[in-house]
């Protein structure tokens, strides 16, 4: 369960104030696939780094599966399986040692680790393990960055625009892969530009503009919204992203 | 060549600092006060430079006149620029060529490999010309002010000036073509990287001592042996390497037959390099990003059979930190290795009789293992190892803060990986110097504890600075070990301490009979209560600062946040 309370955050002081994100308020329950959508800048990779410690909110509260984050910090990122938006890895380890490190710090049990090779297979990966990551593609270091997230079997999942740089194959499987976590109780929260990947996938999406949460419910829901029959979710994404960008009066 | 030397000036303008758009960048991070500094560095280097070859082709100008072959000092000079051109060109190839993050780009772009390899040589051939015209330039003025000049002299001069550097930045591009073809450059960067900085120091050390030894005194007529061996073997050098005899002797009156072919050998060897550069460069940077299909899955399961502690797993990160660039491997052995370097230079480059003479100077007495504590903990701990071990981390860090690792366990592995590193250096420091300077050996029983505690002591004061702190958003390492003020904020509050500490030591073991035993014993101790005190309080500061995430990315409020 992911639950935000009153999260702000801003950035710069004076002229070069920046309110990235204001008082936003949500609740992702346990078992949920929720996609997190929104135009560039809107808040999302920095609601993101909120929960998973990177960044500290300068008001509000993170609660995650009943830890306040914000205090119990190190017990809450034990919980956490991260995908940055650019991957991020020692450069000169291997694909192999560097999922080890990430195993080791995460103390997986050696009977865990077989993990690492069903992953591997699943987007296979298998072949460019042992060379450096540094010799990666970029679709391939996202590859490896899905699998480190995955490898402690965590109890929430958070992923920044996940399928970027991912082929056909490998983006189906994550979306197999995603589903399959939330049938087994566990959350995953996901931001992604990709309307039909929310459309489809997701249990519920929320809509982040200009820092504030402007929509929060499923897919169907926000598509039956009165108004709006038969509209698709993209048509109903730019229509209230661009409602919020005309200034009142 | 207009769309060729359009490339040229973006490449400049995207990378070099003394641009209009390197200006503004300064502007912007109000880091405009650095430029004076970077120019008095730049003109302080090339002046040391000048001087140091001025002196040199004295004595080669007395040496030629002497064995009756005035192009030595030419010979000297065009080697020289040739070696140091040649060294400059082959890192500096691999970077633009094959490294460079617009590659892929400009492999878009309407433009043929040809105008992309040569806008790069171009590029290649800016620095190498300054080379190329300190060695000459100078062999020149000596030249000049020593004997009556010629007007051949200044018209190789300036013809040498312009293409001199040709040849062995084309053999250069050579061969780094030829690694790009043979390894995986990719794979193998930084052992690369490391291996030709070793070599170029290596010959720098070699050319030094060469001269230094060979030289004593120009002026005095040397000996008619000396002379003959020295004529005998210039000619023969003369006879091998005829590469280098062309334009040295066109330097001299009635050399400009030299001239011709020596001009044509390099622009020649400069078509052929960039031909051959660009013959296969799109397949070459192909295959760069394909080197992970060469190995097999073999290792598959390695490492997936034990497991490790997390301390262990952090300390194993920052040794793949460490050894990630040639930078950060070059800071860290150089001032590893700082102390038995010098002795062995200076071992071979000063005359056995002066040697006698200094160690007679720095007669100690009693006091020797005190001079030798405070000298070997001062070189050793004033290092930047602590310093910059965050910042030395850059984006990753992000990763090191998601991890559910309190920051004082990150904190401790970086000890650890500094105590592996320095205690042994330390030790060996330690003895070396009892050696030299003929301490009493006993005195090695407070300076080996006391020294190491010191050594955890001080990596406590200067951590706590990049914890504060840390630069993060980095592009190039040498950021983080150069352009860090954590460094000398660092260094600056270890000497304090060594400076508050160390002088009324000095004062009791200078004015008092106190044997040096127990002041040596009494710092220990006090390194000893540092190291009490300091951890638990930067411990509990590491512990917040990694739960806050240290607002990764964000450190400079000036910039532009990606939300």
């Amino acid at each position: 369960m992911i639950s935000l309370k009153n999260v702000s955050k801003t950035y710069g002081k004076g002229k070069t104030r920046v309110e990235a994100v204001k008082n936003l308020k949500l609740e992702v329950k346990k078992g949920e696939l929720f996609g997190f959508l929104g135009p560039n800048g809107a808040g999302k990779t920095t609601t993101i780094k909120m929960i998973v410690g990177l960044l500290k909110p300068d008001n509000g509260g993170i609660v995650l599966n009943n830890i306040d984050a914000l205090k119990q910090r190190i017990k809450a990122k034990s919980i956490i399986g991260y995908v940055p938006d650019e991957p991020l890895f020692y450069d000169n380890m291997t694909g192999y040692k560097f999922l080890t490190f990430i195993a080791d710090v995460y103390n997986v049990e050696l009977s865990g680790r077989k993990r690492i090779d069903e992953l591997a297979e699943l987007f296979e990966l298998t072949a460019a393990l042992p060379d450096p990551i540094s010799s990666y593609s970029h679709g391939i270091q996202q590859k490896t960055a899905l699998i480190a997230a995955m490898l402690h079997s965590p109890e929430i999942l958070i992923l920044d625009e996940p399928i970027v740089g991912l082929d056909p194959k490998a983006a189906f499987n994550l979306k197999e892969k995603m589903r399959n976590y939330c049938r087994e109780g566990k959350t995953v929260f996901f931001s992604t530009h990709v309307m039909e990947v929310a459309e489809h996938l997701c249990d519920r999406v929320g809509i982040i503009n200009r820092g504030e949460l402007i929509a929060a419910a499923p897919p169907g829901e926000l598509k039956n919204s009165p108004g709006k029959t038969n509209s698709s979710l993209e048509q109903i994404f730019l229509e209230m992203t661009n409602e919020a960008d005309i200034p009142a009066g | 060549m207009k769309r060729t030397f359009l490339l040229v000036k973006a490449s400049l303008q995207g990378s070099a600092l003394f641009t209009k758009y390197g200006f503004r960048q300064l502007r912007e991070r109000d880091l405009l006060w650095v430029l004076p500094f970077a120019v008095a560095g730049i003109l302080l280097l090339a002046g040391l430079a000048v001087f140091y070859l001025l002196s040199i082709y004295e004595n080669l100008f007395y040496i030629g006149e002497q064995t009756g072959h005035p192009e030595l000092l030419f010979f000297y000079a065009v080697s020289g620029s040739w070696i140091f051109v040649f060294l400059t060109t082959v890192p500096l190839s691999l970077s633009l060529f094959y490294y460079a993050k617009d590659s892929r780009f400009l492999a878009f772009l309407p433009f043929s490999a040809h105008e992309i390899t040569c806008s790069r040589f171009i590029r290649v051939c800016l620095p190498v010309f300054l080379i190329n015209a300190l060695f000459l330039a100078t062999a020149v003025f000596t030249f000049a002010r020593n004997s009556v000049s010629s007007a051949d002299l200044f018209l190789s001069g300036g013809v040498h000036l312009l293409t001199g550097f040709l040849f062995p930045a084309s053999m250069g591009l050579f061969f780094v073509v030829l690694l790009v073809r043979i390894i995986n450059v990719s794979r193998h960067k930084t052992a690369l990287e490391v291996a030709g900085m070793f070599f170029a120091i290596a010959m720098i050390i070699i050319i030094q001592l060469s001269v230094t030894r060979s030289i004593a005194d120009p002026h005095a007529m040397k000996s008619a042996d000396t002379l003959s061996v020295i004529r005998g073997m210039f000619e023969k050098l003369m006879n091998t390497f005829f590469l280098i005899r062309w334009p040295a002797r066109s330097f001299l009156a009635g050399g400009i037959p030299f001239l011709i072919p020596s001009v044509l050998v390099g622009l020649a060897s400069a078509v052929l390099a960039v031909g051959v550069t660009g013959f296969r460069f799109f397949n070459d940077l192909g295959r760069r990003s394909e080197s992970h299909r060469t190995r097999t899955a073999a290792a598959k399961s390695k490492g997936l059979q034990h497991r490790t502690k997390p301390l262990s797993a952090l300390l194993k990160k920052e040794y793949a930190v460490l050894f990630s660039n040639s930078t950060f491997i070059f800071q860290t052995a150089g001032e590893m290795l700082i102390l038995p370097l010098l002795i062995v230079i200076y071992a071979f480059a000063i005359p056995k009789e002066a040697l006698e003479l200094i160690a007679r100077q720095l007669a100690f007495g009693r006091n020797a293992g005190l001079v030798v504590f405070a000298a070997v903990t001062l070189i050793t701990s004033m290092n930047s190892f602590a310093s910059c071990s965050i910042s030395r981390e850059g984006k990753s860090f992000a990763l090191s803060a998601v991890l559910p690792i309190p920051g004082r366990t990150h904190v401790t592995a970086k000890l650890l990986s500094q105590i592996i590193l320095y205690f042994p250096v330390y030790t060996v420091n330690a003895v070396i110097m009892v050696f030299l300077l003929q301490a009493p050996a006993e005195s090695l029983l407070y300076i080996i504890p006391g020294g190491c505690l010191f050594l955890v002591f001080s990596f406590f004061i200067q951590i706590r600075g990049d914890l504060k702190k840390p630069v993060l958003d980095w592009t190039h390492p040498m950021q983080a070990v150069k352009n860090n003020l954590n460094i000398v904020a660092g260094m600056g509050k270890v000497f304090f301490v060594i400076l508050i500490v160390g002088t009324p030591c000095y004062f009791i073991a200078a004015f008092t009979e106190t044997d040096p035993f127990f002041i040596g014993t009494g710092v220990g101790v006090l390194s000893g209560i540092g190291c009490l005190i300091l951890p638990p309080r930067t411990m509990r500061y590491a512990d917040t600062r990694y739960e806050e995430g240290m607002e990764t990315g964000y450190t400079d409020s000036k910039k532009s946040p990606t939300r």
